[in-house]
């Protein structure tokens, strides 16, 4: 009934494979989801990894070299200093500025830094705060910021400001104060963080809504997924159990979630065909959780009566303690189907491998990058990433379900664009030396998407 | 033979796996190291400095790191000594400051007797506050290390005359194994001072490639993995023969661990090659 | 209603740690969600673990297949339980024992005496509460500040760094120099509130306690002091097995008139408990090692052939006594020819000698042994020391003389005063540790009076600290020789003869010690037998953790190795184009990795220098591997907000178990 592919890298379902079988071929709503979309996002990553740094190092000379003899400059001593509560922040930050006025009189000096210092009481003691030098951009505006941070909020301070000049002397002080940093309702240096997550989440509840208005919602096939089912069957055959791992890390993680998720249709299904899924979990948390899910999924399949606690326990915290059971008990036990579906790392392989060797077939799923591999290797199926959180979606069937995965791929549409977008400013930055587009680049790279 | 190849008992290979371990580090079998052009780049940061130069190590690893940085660590401070630098020590991980105190103890006192604490080299210990700490000595040092790890006020330290802050030492070296580390140092210290604050550092493996963008501009140089640090030990054995005196095999570990890796890399190598043969060789039989 | 609950707490939670993201004013409440998860997981906890007992015992005693494995998860889930719980053989924390100090306890509500300054407490909307450490201590009154007990440095500190006015400051300064107990029981006397225990250092003498019961006549006061009083009176003592030679009755007497000796007995006595100076100044009995003498230049005009000296018959070598003072007429400390060729470190050549004497050495020992005396210290790093130790100190000022600096209108104050003079070493100072150092046994005790006498009464303070922190880190010389006596094993063999000679002075010391050890022991009060760590060094549970627990793990991890190895001959195969370049990659990478790569294509010139399989792995690490990490991170990433949302929303309830909306 049941026929696996065993012992092959590339069938086994790396998206590179799938793509050249086929994922190519995309229907409406389907191709961003996919290989597609993997193998555009690595170009543009191989575009921009090996762009932006051979561009970067050139850009950054084209930016300093745009003002050249900047360090010869002759400034005045500043004249006043303002300290204000920097905006936007969590009140432990505080602004202050002063004018830059270059001129070519005797008071002119050529400056090494200016040195910041700050004092509860306007009569000292100051403690030093910083040394900072005027970048050519402060310069051309004639206006130098520097942000203290920090501060306590609602705790008066003052500042005292000092040129140095190159020739080792100092300016008269200037001074500024009493400031007192205030916490704002909001952190403004994530409103673009912000504006992101409002914008993907809008995407994403557009497209559930979209989906529930009746719009079709065409999902690629998941191999791993539509596997499940088979694997339960063949160990419905055998006789043998399954055995269902929801990774090592605990309910606070977003995988282990996806994994109890799936635990549940596993659970479900394995109701139905009458077959024995074990669970043995690394954490507390985890199984109390896991246990009401599996219950809930014996209820929903109307075998209440089948469902078994004690196939849910608790081994022990410890990683390798953890591994070093369960591949025990699945040498003895040798289990017919093994699923491992959440957050893993050094120990992937070991359970990988020892699933191998009993001759059970193995579906993982995780989102830990430095472990797909070792699943790829050994597993017969794996979901990679994305498909792992789809897994919901996808075994539920439900139009709004799937209808969040359209909206996640716009999401990667977006993200996608924004690399090229910047690869592109960042080559041109470099390759023509206007500042413009370096400003332009600076701001998607510091601000936009910091 | 093809069918017994094909299904081979995995513990056959277990075997293998363990003798090509186990026979290189038991024969202590080195295998000579040609540096790559990033070692030889570290190597000149700390080898083209002027004797007396001041160099600030920072210890941000733990033994847990021990097999990749151990011998990179022990390098870095034989090289120091050797060059007469003078060697600030602090660290951002707490139990780097034990670490500071066995290098000190097992090296620079073990081997370089003449060299006096407190003038040659000095101690300044743990301070909690990761990157916080890296951002404190970029303006004022003194504000944190009042004292040494042994409690001697900074005043009195020789060595510690006129270094105010970070871009007052001639290099900055960082042993890292993850958070806080050499990323904090690229972002907080190189990246607010360009071409001011000079960096190289140590790393593991894993960390190694998230590091390569900084290079050369950000950070001068780096060893990554084991490999890194035995090319680093081998230009140090060549440029500083061992003399009378030291014991030379703390020096050569990496190099020591080289002679397994070799080993065990060409056996994943020859089983791929072996898997795969007689995977062709079993579809052309099929066919 | 049982499905309603868990997803009103889902959503009120996702939106409170998603807000506490963004707003600071809610940066609390997403530490306290995570709080109650911890809080939630811990108890989970107590579930998981009978939950292991249920099933593993179910199956021990129907004897299920691997009731063995069963049996054993279930002793070591004991056992460990219990040695960590219990923190068995863990000694009690040494920073909350306060050694040297006894308590009785006495509430802070009956402490009789308070002090107060005239001053307001600072109030700020950010910081509503006093430090933890005097909250129930401080308080205001009628403008005074008020404070119950005696300030320790820790309150102080604290006080300091709650506002950073000069005012305020000045008044916490004023408060530390008022809120100490009198003048005589400084330094003996003091109020520990978290305990709530009044604490008396050493033994108290009936004087002390008629002082001390006069100052208050509450009862909880005068039967703490009487607690004090009784623990301060109790006798312990130990006998010491062996003794350093110059330890005697009024030797005990000097460190603390609450020690006693009898050499007669060997019987260590001390009335009271023992502090760690106490201790270590009994520890420290014993000669320190010797230096390593550097030729005097003016002797070194003339070389002449070295001498034999007599060398030191061994088995008149006693323990506890030095090889320089042996029994033997015969031994010399050098003969003139040696001191005259700047041989001015004749102990080192004894020591050689009667080593060899004693058994045959190697060439890899002499070399040892050599490299062991370069390591030992020398004058000059003593001098060094000192000098060091006399530098300037910039002095600073206190809060109150800057307050008074502001209130006479000074703009701009500086918290640093003038520079302390430095204070130097003078010739006959110098001269002395140099005629000390070369004196037979190395007493520290006997250079310091040889200090005083050139300073005509007491060495000054900054020598005597000088001292103190060098020779804090200088072995005594039983110790150098034990050393010694490692490494020259570890370059070759040693005959009995010879292990007993470096060895004897140690036994002896160890003895002293170990008696010392247990004197400090028996004679201190435990405050917080269940302070320490479960996993302190030689405890049970350490003990597990390091010799089953590591190597265990360790194993677990080894097993990679192999399992990396059979995965590749099982699964790397060429099927088709993308599968073929993976492969090419990964041998790339692998042969990069060793020497094996080098040797490949080192021959490559120049030009070529890009296609050398270490460049192109790093090219391959840096460019492509990237490359795929990011874009795969980016999906996951996506994926987890999708996730997140649906959850947060109650759209995707699976994880609870239903499969309704």
């Amino acid at each position: 009934m049941f026929s696996r592919q065993r012992g092959c890298l590339v069938r086994k379902k790396s998206p590179l494979a799938a793509a050249g079988e086929g994922g190519l071929r995309s229907r409406s709503g389907e191709g961003a989801s996919s290989s597609f979309f993997l193998l555009w996002a690595v170009w543009v990553g191989l575009l921009s990894g090996i762009a932006f740094p051979a561009c970067s190092g050139a850009m950054e000379a084209a930016r300093r070299g745009a003002d050249p003899g900047e360090t010869h400059l002759l400034l005045l001593p500043p004249s006043e200093l303002e300290a204000l509560d920097a905006p936007w922040d969590d009140g432990s930050r505080l602004l202050l500025c002063w004018p830059l006025q270059t001129a070519d009189t005797p008071d002119a000096k050529p400056l090494r830094e200016f040195r910041i210092f700050q004092a509860a009481e306007p009569c000292g003691p100051w403690q030093p705060v910083a040394a900072v030098e005027p970048k050519p951009k402060d310069i051309r505006r004639g206006r130098m910021e520097y942000l203290v941070d920090r501060c306590e909020p609602g705790r008066e301070y003052y500042f005292r400001l000092t040129a140095v000049w190159a020739d080792g002397g100092q300016s008269t002080p200037v001074m500024a104060g009493p400031v007192r940093p205030v916490r704002q309702m909001f952190d403004g240096s994530r409103a673009w963080l912000a504006g992101f997550v409002v914008l993907v989440s809008g995407l994403v509840l557009w497209s559930i809504q979209r989906a529930r208005s009746g719009r079709p919602v065409h999902v690629r096939r998941i191999a791993g997924l539509e596997a499940v089912d088979e694997a339960i069957g063949r160990a419905t055959e055998m006789g043998r159990p399954c055995v269902f791992i929801a990774g090592i890390q605990d309910m606070n993680d977003i995988q282990t979630i996806a994994g109890l998720t799936i635990l549940g249709r596993v659970a479900e299904t394995s109701a139905r065909y009458a077959a024995r899924v074990e669970v043995p979990t690394c954490r507390s948390l985890v199984m109390t959780a896991a246990r009401d899910t599996v219950q809930a999924a014996y209820l929903a399949a109307g075998r209440p009566e089948a469902y078994r606690p004690e196939d849910i326990y608790y081994v022990t915290d410890e990683q390798f303690g953890y591994v070093a059971y369960v591949t025990g008990q699945m040498v003895r036990q040798r289990p017919a189907a093994c699923f491992y579906m959440g957050a893993f790392f050094a120990e992937s392989l070991i359970l990988a491998e020892t699933g191998n060797s009993i001759g059970a077939i193995q579906v993982a799923g995780t989102a830990m990058p430095s472990q797909l591999p070792f699943f790829v290797a050994a597993c017969d199926y794996t979901l990679i990433g994305e498909e792992f959180f789809a897994a919901s979606a996808y075994l539920s069937g439900q139009p709004d379900q799937l209808g969040a995965l359209w909206g996640q791929d716009m999401g990667k549409l977006l993200a996608g664009c924004l690399i090229l977008v910047g690869s592109v400013l960042a080559t041109l930055a470099a390759a023509t030396g206007w500042e413009w587009l370096a400003d332009w680049t600076h701001f998607l790279q510091n601000t936009l998407l910091q | 033979m093809l069918e017994k190849l094909q299904h081979l008992d995995r513990r056959w290979v277990f075997l293998m796996m363990l003798l090509a371990v186990a026979v290189p580090m038991l024969a202590d079998w080195q295998v000579p190291e040609k540096s790559t052009l990033l070692v030889r780049q570290t190597f000149e940061a700390i080898d083209r400095l002027p004797e007396g130069s001041k160099i600030l190590l920072s210890w941000d690893w733990d033994p847990s790191a021990e097999g990749e940085l151990g011998p990179m660590a022990n390098a870095f401070v034989r090289h120091c000594c050797q060059k007469k630098h003078k060697m600030v020590f602090i660290a951002l991980w707490p139990v780097g400051q034990q670490l500071i105190d066995d290098t000190i103890e097992k090296l620079i006192q073990a081997d370089y007797p003449h060299l006096v604490y407190g003038r040659d080299y000095v101690n300044l210990g743990f301070k909690p506050g990761n990157e916080g700490v890296i951002k404190v000595l970029l303006t004022d040092l003194r504000q944190l290390y009042t004292t040494d790890a042994r409690g001697t006020n900074i005043e009195k330290i020789p060595v510690m005359r006129g270094l105010n802050t970070v871009r007052d030492f001639d290099l900055v070296v960082s042993v890292s194994a993850g958070y806080p580390g050499i990323k904090e140092w690229v972002q907080y210290a190189s990246a607010a001072y360009p071409n001011q604050v000079r960096l190289i550092t140590g790393t593991t493996g894993v960390s190694a490639p998230l590091l390569y963008p900084y290079i050369p501009d950000q950070l001068q140089g780096m060893l990554g993995a084991i490999k890194g640090a035995a090319e680093y030990e081998q230009l140090l054995l060549e440029k500083y023969p061992p003399t009378h005196g030291e014991e030379v095999g703390k020096y050569q570990e990496a190099l020591r661990r080289m002679g397994p890796q070799l080993a065990a890399h060409l056996l994943m190598i020859g089983l791929i090659v072996l898997g795969n043969i007689l995977y062709f060789a079993s579809r052309r039989k099929q066919s | 209603m049982k499905r309603t609950i868990p997803l009103v707490i889902t959503f009120v939670c996702g939106v409170v740690l998603l807000a506490a993201h963004f707003s600071p004013y809610t940066h609390r409440w997403g530490e306290a969600a995570m709080i109650w998860f911890d809080i939630l997981a811990s108890i989970a906890f107590l579930l998981g673990g009978g939950n292991l007992l249920k099933v593993h015992l179910k199956k021990v005693f129907a004897q299920q297949a691997g009731w063995a494995y069963s049996l054993i998860t279930v002793v070591a889930f004991v056992v460990t339980l219990w040695v960590g719980l219990v923190k068995w053989g863990a000694p009690p924390a040494a920073h909350l024992e306060h050694y040297g100090e006894s308590f009785a306890h006495v509430p802070l509500e009956e402490f009789p005496f308070t002090y107060s300054v005239p001053g307001q407490l600072p109030k700020t909307a950010e910081r509503p509460l006093l430090p933890a450490s005097v909250r129930a201590q401080l308080s205001q009154a009628d403008g005074q500040v008020v404070f119950r007990g005696w300030l320790l440095p820790n309150q102080k500190s604290d006080l300091l760094a709650y506002h950073p006015t000069l005012a305020w400051r000045c008044l916490v300064e004023q408060l530390a120099k008022a809120a100490q107990p009198s003048a005589g029981f400084r330094g003996k006397l003091a109020y520990y509130p978290e305990p709530q225990a009044l604490a008396f250092r050493g033994s108290m003498t009936p004087q002390e306690r008629a002082e001390l019961e006069a100052l208050s006549p509450s009862d909880a006061w005068r039967s703490a002091v009487a607690a004090l009083y009784e623990a301060g009176q109790r006798q312990t003592e130990v006998v010491a097995p062996t003794a350093p030679e110059r330890f005697t009755p009024e030797q005990a007497r000097k460190i603390s008139p609450a020690l006693d000796y009898d050499p007669a007995s060997r019987r260590l006595q001390i009335r009271g408990p023992m502090s760690l100076s106490e201790r270590q100044a009994l520890e420290q009995q014993f000669p320190l090692a010797r230096p390593k003498l550097t030729a005097d230049p003016a002797l070194t005009s003339a070389h002449q052939p070295e001498s034999s000296t007599v060398p030191l018959r061994p088995s008149a070598h006693q323990p506890g006594t030095s090889i320089v003072q042996g029994e033997s007429s015969t031994v010399q400390l050098g003969t003139a020819n040696d001191q005259q060729r700047g041989f001015a470190d004749p102990y080192r050549h004894h020591l050689w000698k009667a080593l060899e004497d004693q058994g045959p050495l190697t060439a890899k020992q002499a070399e040892v042994f050599q490299a062991h005396w370069e390591r030992r210290w020398t004058v000059e790093q003593l001098l060094e020391a000192i000098r060091m130790a006399g530098v300037g100190e910039p002095t600073e000022k206190t809060a109150c003389q800057m307050l008074a600096e502001k209130e006479q209108g000074v703009a701009d104050i500086q918290p640093i005063g003038p520079l302390e003079p430095d204070q130097t070493l003078r010739p006959e100072q110098a001269a002395a540790i140099r005629t000390w150092a070369a004196g037979p046994n190395l007493y520290l005790e006997d250079l310091l009076e040889q200090l005083a006498k050139t300073s005509g009464g007491q060495s000054p303070g900054f020598i005597q600290t000088a001292l103190q922190n060098f020779f804090h880190q200088v072995p005594t010389e039983a110790e150098a020789k034990k050393t010694l006596c490692v490494e020259l094993l570890r370059a070759g063999p040693l005959t009995e003869a010879q292990r007993e000679f470096l060895l004897a002075d140690y036994r002896a010391e160890w003895a002293w010690r170990t008696a010392v050890g247990e004197l400090f022991r028996q004679a201190h009060q435990v405050k917080f037998p269940w302070s320490g760590q479960y996993n302190a060094a030689g405890s049970p549970f350490w003990w597990i953790y390091e010799y089953m627990f590591k190597p265990l793990t360790a194993t677990m991890f080894a097993l990679l190795a192999f399992y990396v190895a059979s995965a590749a001959f099982r699964a790397f195969r060429a099927k088709n184009v993308e599968a073929a370049l993976l492969l090419g990659t990964a041998f790339v990478v692998l042969l990069g990795r060793t020497a094996a790569g080098t040797v490949l294509t080192g021959w490559l010139p120049d030009w070529l220098g890009w296609l050398r399989v270490e460049e192109l792995t790093v090219l391959i690490m840096t460019i492509f591997n990237t490359a795929g990490t990011r874009a795969i991170m980016i999906g996951i990433a996506l994926g987890i907000v999708a996730t997140s949302l649906k959850i947060i929303l109650g759209m995707d309830r699976s994880y609870l178990g239903s499969a309704e909306k």
